[in-house]
């Protein structure tokens, strides 16, 4: 079992001593970190097994994006990373220069004048989860890196991948099988002079002009690619009243309607679901603090219900087309739960959501479906810890987060 | 400070550091999988970044790992501890070698989680690495913790740091069940001879190197173990607890934190936490995410480690013990290693003390502990629970054995010997390489007609009892007598049963394990997949071997191995044409013509 030499660029010795949280596989590790992501993101924790839904919608209106990116500009400095390894030629433990790299990178940017943003600025050195791992999956899917592997991958095949674009075709290769694909998108602009110990995240004209280009080439027919092309230099704080994004015809606008009318439908699941903790708690434990919920959970119920009833009678069945043109999965307890409550929904009118009781006997089996015996529903030590108010809010589909990013390609446009 | 996105994968311990390869790999745990096991060798080999669940569905890759690595690997296990695996597989029988179950000596558990791998570079140079964990060798998913150091063992002096590491591996081959398979023994005398002269290196800017505590080894029961400081503010985690382990902590003045598992803390009487200042559980939000489909274990506190601040210096102890009286007494075999390091400076983010743990994350995804009144559970359940237990135990001390004989074409497994099992327990067992659904009453001698390649030393048992109370599953190794050579080459004739499948499997092993491994789990999105993609048919088989042969010819190993091992049953010839075996000599003998040519010029310049 033999393995190629690795050696450190300046023959540094590799740190050996670790004390850290530790997983079986890199599998377990990736599915910690979206746990803790979702834990991050407090008031959108998915209680009743939405979230598929809504990362569909987000998928197919910003394919690529994800809740961890804030800026843009990462999308160049990344492969800027890689290209620099690469031009070493091959034998590198790959990993631990490019995190030395991203190291440097938030050195740079912590001096620079714009640090809103700057992933690992607080834990440095110790930083868990890099910017190139939260950004890959795009990188991927906006055709920039394209090789099309993982990051774990493209560590492995590294050399040989290296190897491979330097090859000349050889005389006694004759209709050679290797496909020569550059690694990296071959337009993608030089690193500037300095990089990474200067940086910052403003994008020059050249840079800007890569990216839309790649999102024009590779996000065809998305509210993401008609944003890059459409948009302004400032966007509004919701998308569905963002201008550019009301002009969009077709099936783009297609997909921000069915995205809002659904998000609107279900907002009143986890209200009414926060409204049944609330009334069990004070049935347990009478007190203020609860008697205050139940009055607030039935007034937003109340609001709700109005903006609901103003709408058509929500129809699932282009959501049930929507989500299988999406590649994914129908999952039937989902879908089941999703008929139920707008099937009931409609028949009674949303006002008599708030008191309705198979509705409210739907929701607790849902939990109960989901979470087992932690459900809070059925375990009074769960309800006991239950914070006032878990999984409420309308999904924004990462719409701020995709908003920074194309504020930042706007105003690289302007350049 | 134990940030909880900062995280370590135990499968990437076992990969040799730059310049490095395994020569031998010693783990301890309590509980194995062995579906974990079949997976390490090849997760190492393969240098992969996939899912274990992935690449154990791959029989082909799993046997061409195992048998580079097999014989590097020594699991010492519980001997009540192996888990009945979900699906049964040929594969296990690889496994007997490496598997070696051991009894604590003090009665209670075998329980320390420690991986000692030694790896040698170009000029044999050995380099030692460490790692006490919190975690078994299965897939549960729970917050577990590692102590990881590396170090070379150098000169004659012993590092007292080290020594009782040396002690566990001096110790373990005489809490095996069985005796061991030669050589064995001497592997783990010669590790421990190096272990002990090696000063394993703490994190960062601790100037001591690492301690590490053996408990148990004698089999005496002593006082409890408790930490080595008395100091300031106490920090505690634990998934199981008992006051009695709970109060040999109390001594600490200053703020004390426990962080546990609620239904350990339920069961505790209210007084032992009152001389807790915080005493936390994780919250529901950060063990699993509702999926529907998943089955919804969470994923709980399993981590065990205390930390002892003493003037501007913190200690942490880490390891496998229980805050509980059969871990810290004696009775379990456990291990715990243990650095003092600098406490640091509020927000600096360096350092080891408390608030930066507190400073670190950690303790967001926690609440405070509150308490609920449990009903008391039917004595009657406990009581039947108690007579699984008591069953289990004299199942896996009784004199049980395999017996193998041929029987024309198949064989005959017989499992005979001498057991006493308690009238009310019932009793199932079944080969682990056959379904559950085979399994028969427990009633000696029982016997099976199996294949070849379905022989195996593990026993898969089952006892229930007519309560509501879940059956105890587990698995023996038992000694075997009669098992016929040649079970590996059997086992590959079985999973390789055509011409094709043999083709496509030589093509994708001619691009090394590791393009094998993404041969079989990619979904498709690679470019280079292409190359395999387009004709595999044995056309171009001549081609892959030429070039193969000049640029990589250690590649050639794993074919030559498989050939051969194919070729040596009637069915394995009929699935390599002659045709394509006069090829493959023909390669082979260029090859080895060739690096003998190469070695001579090396040897006598010109």
């Amino acid at each position: 079992m033999f393995v190629a030499i690795e050696k450190n660029r300046t023959g540094d010795e590799l740190v050996t001593a670790t004390l850290s949280w530790i997983d079986l596989t890199a599998t377990d590790r990736d599915k910690v970190r979206r746990v803790l992501s979702l834990f991050n993101e407090q008031g959108t924790v998915d209680e009743l097994g939405l979230g598929s839904l809504r990362d569909a919608f987000s998928d197919a209106l910003f394919p690529g994006t994800s809740v961890l990116h804030t800026r843009l500009r990462y999308f160049l400095f990344i492969p800027w990373i890689y290209r620099e390894i690469e031009s070493w030629g091959g034998g590198y433990d790959v990993a631990y220069e490019a995190r030395r790299l991203e190291m440097r990178l938030i050195e740079a940017l912590a001096g620079s004048e714009d640090t809103a943003g700057i992933i690992g600025i607080q834990a440095r050195e110790s930083l868990g989860q890099l910017a190139s791992t939260a950004y890959w999956a795009a990188l991927v899917r906006w055709g920039i890196f394209l090789a099309g592997g993982n990051q774990g991958w493209y560590h492995t095949h590294f050399d040989s991948l290296v190897r491979r674009q330097n090859e000349v075709p050889r005389a006694d290769d004759p209709g050679v099988v290797w496909t020569r694909e550059p690694t990296w998108h071959p337009r993608l602009p030089e690193a500037p002079v300095g990089f990474p110990d200067e940086a910052s995240f403003a994008l020059t004209g050249e840079e800007a002009d890569f990216v839309l280009g790649r999102i024009q080439e590779r996000c065809r027919g998305t509210l993401l690619a008609w944003l890059a092309q459409e948009g302004a230099g400032s966007l509004a704080d919701s998308f569905g009243e963002e201008p550019a994004a009301l002009r969009a015809g077709g099936s783009i606008a297609e997909t921000v309607e069915l995205a809002r009318r659904f998000s609107l439908h279900v907002e009143g699941a986890p209200l009414l679901y926060n409204l049944l903790l609330a009334e069990m708690r004070h049935d347990v434990q009478p007190g203020d603090a609860d008697a205050a919920l139940i009055e607030r959970y039935r007034g937003e119920l109340a609001e709700w219900a109005e903006r609901e009833e103003a709408e058509a009678p929500f129809d699932t069945t282009p959501l049930w087309s929507f989500v299988a043109r999406q590649g994914g999965r129908l999952v039937h307890p989902q879908q089941r739960f999703v008929e139920a409550w707008s099937e009931r929904g409609s028949a009674i009118g949303a006002r008599h959501v708030v008191d309705d009781d198979f509705l409210r006997r739907l929701i607790a089996s849902r939990e109960r479906q989901l979470k087992g015996q932690r459900a809070r529903v059925a375990n009074r030590g769960r309800l006991l810890d239950w914070g006032g108010r878990v999984g409420v809010g309308r999904m924004s589909f990462r719409w701020p987060n995709v908003r920074r990013l194309l504020m930042d390609l706007h105003a690289g446009l302007g350049r | 400070m134990l940030s909880p996105d900062q995280r370590t994968v135990a499968m990437e311990m076992l990969r040799p550091p730059a310049g490095y390869r395994i020569d031998q790999a010693v783990l301890t745990t309590y509980t194995l999988d062995l579906d974990v096991l079949l997976a390490l060798p090849l997760a190492v080999l393969a240098h992969s970044d996939r899912g274990v669940d992935e690449l154990v569905e791959q029989p082909l890759l799993l046997l061409e790992a195992l048998r580079e690595a097999g014989e590097r690997l020594n699991v010492f296990v519980d001997e009540a501890g192996i888990a009945v695996p979900h699906t049964n597989r040929a594969l296990y029988a690889l496994l007997e070698e490496c598997v070696h179950p051991v009894r604590a000596p003090g009665g209670g558990a075998f329980h320390p989680k420690v991986w000692i791998v030694r790896f040698v570079d170009e000029d044999d140079q050995a380099l030692i690495r460490v790692a006490v964990s919190s975690r078994n060798l299965t897939f549960d998913r729970s917050w577990d913790i590692a102590l990881t150091s590396e170090g070379a063992p150098e000169g004659r002096k012993k590092v007292r740091e080290s020594v009782a590491l040396a002690d566990l591996l001096g110790a373990v081959p005489g809490f095996a069940v069985r005796a061991l398979p030669a050589g064995v023994p001497d592997v783990l005398e010669g590790l421990a001879v190096e272990v002990a002269r090696t000063e394993f290196p703490a994190p960062d800017k601790c100037e001591d190197p690492v301690a590490y505590q053996a408990l148990g080894l004698s089999g005496e029961t002593r006082r409890g173990w408790k930490p080595d400081y008395v100091g300031t503010n106490l920090l505690a985690v634990a998934p199981f607890v008992n006051r009695t382990g709970l109060d040999e902590l109390v001594a600490v003045r200053g703020e004390r934190t426990l962080i546990s598992r609620r239904e350990a803390l339920d069961e505790l009487p209210e007084t032992v936490l009152e001389e807790w200042d915080s005493v936390m559980v994780l919250s529901e939000a950060a063990m699993d995410e509702p999926e529907d489909g998943t089955s919804t274990r969470p994923s709980d506190i399993h981590a065990k480690m205390i930390a002892v601040e003493h003037g501007r210096k913190v200690s942490w102890f880490v390891g496998s013990a229980n805050l509980t009286a059969a871990a810290m007494s004696g009775r379990n075999v456990e291990v715990v290693a243990s650095f003092t390091g600098p406490r640091g400076n509020e927000g600096s983010g360096k350092g080891f003390g408390i608030e930066r743990f507190r400073e670190s994350g950690f303790l967001n995804l926690c609440e405070p502990y509150q308490r609920v009144e449990k009903t008391k559970e039917d004595e009657s359940l406990a009581a039947a629970r108690g007579r699984l237990e008591e069953a289990r135990d004299t199942l896996v001390r009784s004199d049980l054995r395999v017996r193998c004989a041929a029987d024309g074409e198949a064989w005959r497994w017989v499992l005979d010997g001498e057991l006493a099992m308690p009238p009310e327990v019932s009793a199932h067992v079944w080969p682990v390489s056959i379904g559950e659904d085979q399994a028969r009453a427990l009633a000696l001698p029982l016997e099976w007609p199996l294949p070849l390649s379905r022989l195996t030393a593990f026993v898969a048992v089952r006892l229930s009892v007519d309560a509501d109370v879940d059956d105890i599953r587990l698995v023996l190794k038992l000694p075997a007598e009669g098992m016929p050579a040649g079970r590996a080459a059997q086992v590959l004739r079985t999973l390789i049963d055509s011409s094709e499948r043999l083709l496509q499997f030589l093509r994708a092993l001619l691009g090394g394990l590791d393009g094998l491994v993404d041969w079989m789990t990619d979904d498709g999105n690679g470019a280079w997949q292409s190359e395999w993609a387009a004709g595999l048919g044995g056309e171009t088989l001549l081609e892959d071997l030429v070039r193969t042969a000049s640029r990589d010819p250690e590649r050639l190993e794993s074919v030559r191995r498989l050939i051969d091992d194919l070729r040596s049953t009637e069915e394995g010839r009929r699935i390599v044409p002659d045709d394509l075996y006069e090829i493959w000599r023909t390669v082979d003998a260029a090859v080895s013509a060739r690096s003998k040519r190469l070695k001579n010029e090396e040897e006598n310049p010109k």
